[in-house]
């Protein structure tokens, strides 16, 4: 279908019917138009998820402003329609279309998906079956475009290898733009078949053709080996930059008409974490931290808020307040965006004294909206998942909070970790009891004041592939039940505590897909068949779809979410080299079980692996500025 | 602290109709810190930019005489106001005339009760429309209309028919036309929606085209 067309139907017929037509405009401040020419290589960037959420998320902007700098790339935006707009569409025939020129994601070259939690990949399937394209890589034609993805999740790609013709695994600022241009090189210098196009793009750093890789599985159906096609690499090593401040950064970002979730200028101030929560799959696939300088972080900042008009600044990373240059960064920032307006605000801020110090400073964060993530209900269990806040430091903090005027504290905690006894979560309960009166105890001393709540919010633990709890057996879902209605039955008495959690079913199915093999695609593609789609929205996922989906596959998610492995079990996801070694992983395994703690690796080295393997450094700005391991 | 108060005519069409008044009020927003104008901020924890609406306009509807009123904290001539706005505006969305307004006038939305509505039918998408000014003469004869309205998930009946200051339709060629002015504000008011569907059409409705064309006072204060 040709643009013009696409235009008029949906401004004359589509919009006016469907809710909140501003997802579908494309023409935002700031958004790029560029002709369409043959020389072109033409990237459509797709998020599997609607536009407020996929235009929240900073790696795609940065994505698509790294690529139309180029003079002969062009990138466009889509996201997933709601299911009012699928459904016009459909009824017309109109193909999912690009957000800036309206075009049929089939006239892309590149599609590229990122990948940022499990349950959006039957969106993923949705999407290219509204584009028109078969789901299964297999089945599409010579000249589809090629369908690549990245982003935290292609770190265990292998339930979307059906489906994927190319995965980029790591930084895509890295590996992105040589991707394009040895595409264009290619496809210039001779008629090669798709498969000959992607054996040869497998030769790229960082680039993982799963077609080239089969796996094959033990008579008990573990993994015993890849066999792999015509001497691919193997495995694929993450690609990273090395420095932040050469690295690209956008300043002329898009911005929205409708409000996002995150509607608000945003500047990353270093990636990675070296903070080493075993929980945690960022934490150890970001490796290492490299920080950006105080002097690239204001040009930056001010250059973004005169391009966007934004009224809110943030500062993002992991854990800002683990920046070292944090303190020299606001002193600077702050009167520059005060004068204009602007507020600058600090999400992911590990919350110390220091940081309440810094709130106070800023005087933007509300009062209303203080949260803490102790993890973990003991110190015992908080040892065990590496998560180093005492018990003290919690109090210490909600205790300068409160008497900073904050009335309202939320907790975050995990249930189902590794070792856990109902010990841990009655420490759950005397934690957050201990905070509220603390709280009610400052607000008679001073006289006054909104009564304190704190909120308990308990999310499942989901074992993640790259961690060193990939080999942990989740909870079954129904000890996660009943260690829910054990926490029910002791906040149930307490005035001030309100206790919330999330649904088991949602991180089963996590679960399954975050350590799942090639086989689970199936299951994934049954789900999507009866109707999986949008599953981040909890109006639309339902667990019955995927039991019958695993069901007509013949495989057993409780293999997947309830197995322990054993170190030597081949893991699915060996195929990619994180960089982080997998003895450094056993080594934290082993550790955790022993509740033994790992320090911060800013302060002393834990000989991961990353820094030798990728030939990178812990690249910290302001040593001197005592914020890190003592 | 305000020193100065201009009141801006803008225009909101194209695409910018797919956009809610909320949404319109944010691109302004923005629009006035990338002009770097100095406009004057609200007290408080969260101070926010000084900038009163007047009615606003329903998602869908086009307009070429929306008002504003920013207020500055320093002195700035109103052309200017005009020409730095346009030069980051949206071209949907064009600042068509700017003048200062005393600062102690009242709000827009409470000094205008009177709004213009020019409805374009397309004959071709919406046949029905050829009747439209053979309707009209049963509704303008009623002396009372009553419509449902719904509010908080509750639905009253409201009576309408004094609210309706003006109706007119005719035909020309492949397109009909409906104009109505409706009383707005606090006085009671009537919505394009409402009359739309005294004629079974509405503002989804495929082929048609609602432009508001004109907002009023009764009072004596001259809006420009
Ligand atoms: S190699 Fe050492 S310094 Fe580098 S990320 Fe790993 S533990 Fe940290």
């Amino acid at each position: 279908m040709q643009p013009d067309r696409i235009r008029s139907i949906l401004r004359d017929e589509i919009l006016p019917t469907v809710s909140k037509p501003a997802r579908y405009l494309g023409n935002e401040l700031n958004s790029v138009h560029k002709e369409w020419s043959a020389e072109m290589v033409k990237v459509a960037l797709a998020f599997p998820d609607v536009y407020e959420v996929g235009m929240s998320h900073l790696g795609l902007k940065i994505l698509y402003h790294l690529l139309n700098q180029e003079d002969d790339v062009l990138a466009e935006r889509v996201y997933a329609p709601w299911p009012d707009m699928e459904e016009a569409l459909q009824r017309r025939g109109v193909p999912l279309f690009s957000l800036e020129s309206s075009r049929p994601l089939k006239d892309f070259d590149l599609i590229g998906f990122t990948l940022q939690y499990e349950l959006s990949f039957t969106t993923i399937l949705n999407m290219l079956d509204l584009a028109g394209l078969a789901v299964f890589a297999a089945d599409r034609q010579e000249d589809d475009p090629l369908v690549i993805s990245g982003g935290p999740c292609a770190f265990n790609p292998e339930p979307l290898a059906p489906f994927i013709d190319l995965f980029v695994i790591g930084e895509a600022e890295e590996i992105l733009p040589r991707l394009v241009a040895e595409y264009r090189r290619l496809r210039a210098s001779a008629e090669l078949s798709k498969a000959e196009l992607l054996r040869a793009l497998a030769e790229l750093p960082g680039v993982y053709v799963p077609a080239l890789y089969e796996p094959v599985y033990d008579a008990d159906g573990k993994l015993s080996r890849w066999e792999v096609r015509d001497q691919a690499p193997f495995p694929i090593k993450k690609q990273v930059i090395k420095d932040l401040d050469q690295a690209f950064f956008p300043t002329r970002f898009i911005v929205p008409y409708l409000e996002t979730v995150h509607d608000r200028a945003m500047v990353e101030v270093f990636r990675g974490c070296a903070r080493g929560c075993r929980f945690c799959q960022a934490g150890m696939i970001y490796r290492p931290v490299r920080e950006r300088s105080v002097e690239n972080l204001v040009e930056l900042a001010q250059a973004i808020v005169l391009a966007t008009g934004y009224d809110e600044l943030s500062l993002v990373s992991l854990s800002t307040g683990d920046y070292t240059g944090l303190t020299r960064l606001v002193e600077e920032l702050l009167p520059k965006l005060k004068e204009r307006g602007i507020a600058l605000s600090l999400p992911s801020l590990r919350i110390d004294t220091f940081a309440v110090e810094l709130a106070e400073q800023i005087q933007s964060i509300r009062k209303t909206g203080l949260t803490f993530a102790p993890e973990a209900g003991t110190a015992r269990l908080r040892d065990v998942i590496n998560k180093n806040v005492t018990e003290e430091d919690l109090l210490r903090t909600t205790e300068a909070a409160f008497r900073a005027g904050w009335h309202t504290v939320k907790l975050y905690f995990m249930l189902g970790l590794p070792t856990e006894t109902d010990e841990d979560l009655a420490g759950i309960y005397l934690l957050a009891k201990k905070v509220a009166d603390l709280g009610e105890s400052v607000r008679r001393e001073i006289g006054g004041g909104k009564r304190v709540t704190v909120t308990v919010s308990v999310s499942s633990f989901v074992p993640k592939a790259h961690t060193p709890f990939q080999w942990f057996a989740q909870d079954t879902r129904d000890e996660l039940r009943r260690k829910q209605r054990y926490l029910e039955s002791l906040f149930k008495k307490s005035r001030g505590l309100a206790l919330k959690y999330h649904d088991v079913d949602v991180s089963f199915i996590e679960a399954v897909l975050a350590r799942a093999d090639r086989r689970v695609a199936g299951a994934i593609y049954e789900a999507w068949r009866r109707g999986a789609k949008l599953e981040g929205w909890s109006e639309f996922f339902c667990v019955t779809r995927w039991e019958e989906a695993f069901a007509a596959c013949g495989l057993d998610p409780a293999f997947y979410a309830n197995r322990p492995r054993r170190y030597t079990e081949l893991l699915p996801w060996e195929i990619i080299d994180s960089g982080v070694s997998k003895e450094f992983l056993a080594r934290e395994a082993d550790k955790a079980l022993a509740g033994s703690k790992t320090v911060d690796c800013r302060a002393d080295c834990e000989d991961c692996g990353v820094c030798p393997g990728l030939k990178v450094a812990n690249r910290l700005r302001y040593r001197d500025s005592g914020l890190f391991g003592g | 602290m305000e020193a100065l108060r201009v009141r801006a005519q803008y225009t909101k069409v194209g695409d910018l109709r797919f956009i809610s008044h909320l949404d319109l009020t944010r691109v302004m927003e923005r629009a006035v810190k990338r002009a770097q104008l100095p406009i004057a901020y609200s007290e408080g924890f969260h101070p926010m930019p000084k900038i009163a609406y007047g009615p606003a306009l329903a998602l869908g509807i086009i307009s070429r005489v929306e008002l504003v009123d920013f207020f500055f904290a320093a002195p700035v001539l109103p052309t200017e106001v005009q020409s730095r706005l346009n030069r980051v505006l949206p071209v949907e969305c064009r600042i068509v005339r700017a003048a200062a307004v005393p600062i102690d006038q009242p709000a827009l939305t409470t000094l205008i009760d009177r709004a213009s509505y020019l409805v374009r039918a397309d004959l071709q998408l919406v046949p029905a429309a050829k009747a439209l000014p053979a309707q009209i003469g049963d509704i303008l004869e009623r002396e009372s209309i009553v419509v449902e309205r719904e509010k908080k998930g509750r639905t009253r009946r409201v009576e309408i028919r004094p609210h309706l200051l003006g109706l007119r339709a005719w035909v020309d060629g492949p397109v009909a036309y409906l104009e109505f002015t409706l009383r707005v504000g606090s006085e009671g008011a009537t919505n394009p929606r409402e009359v739309l569907g005294l004629f079974n059409l509405d503002l989804t409705t495929p082929g048609l085209l609602v432009e508001r064309t004109e907002l009023a006072t009764e009072s004596e204060v001259e809006l420009f």
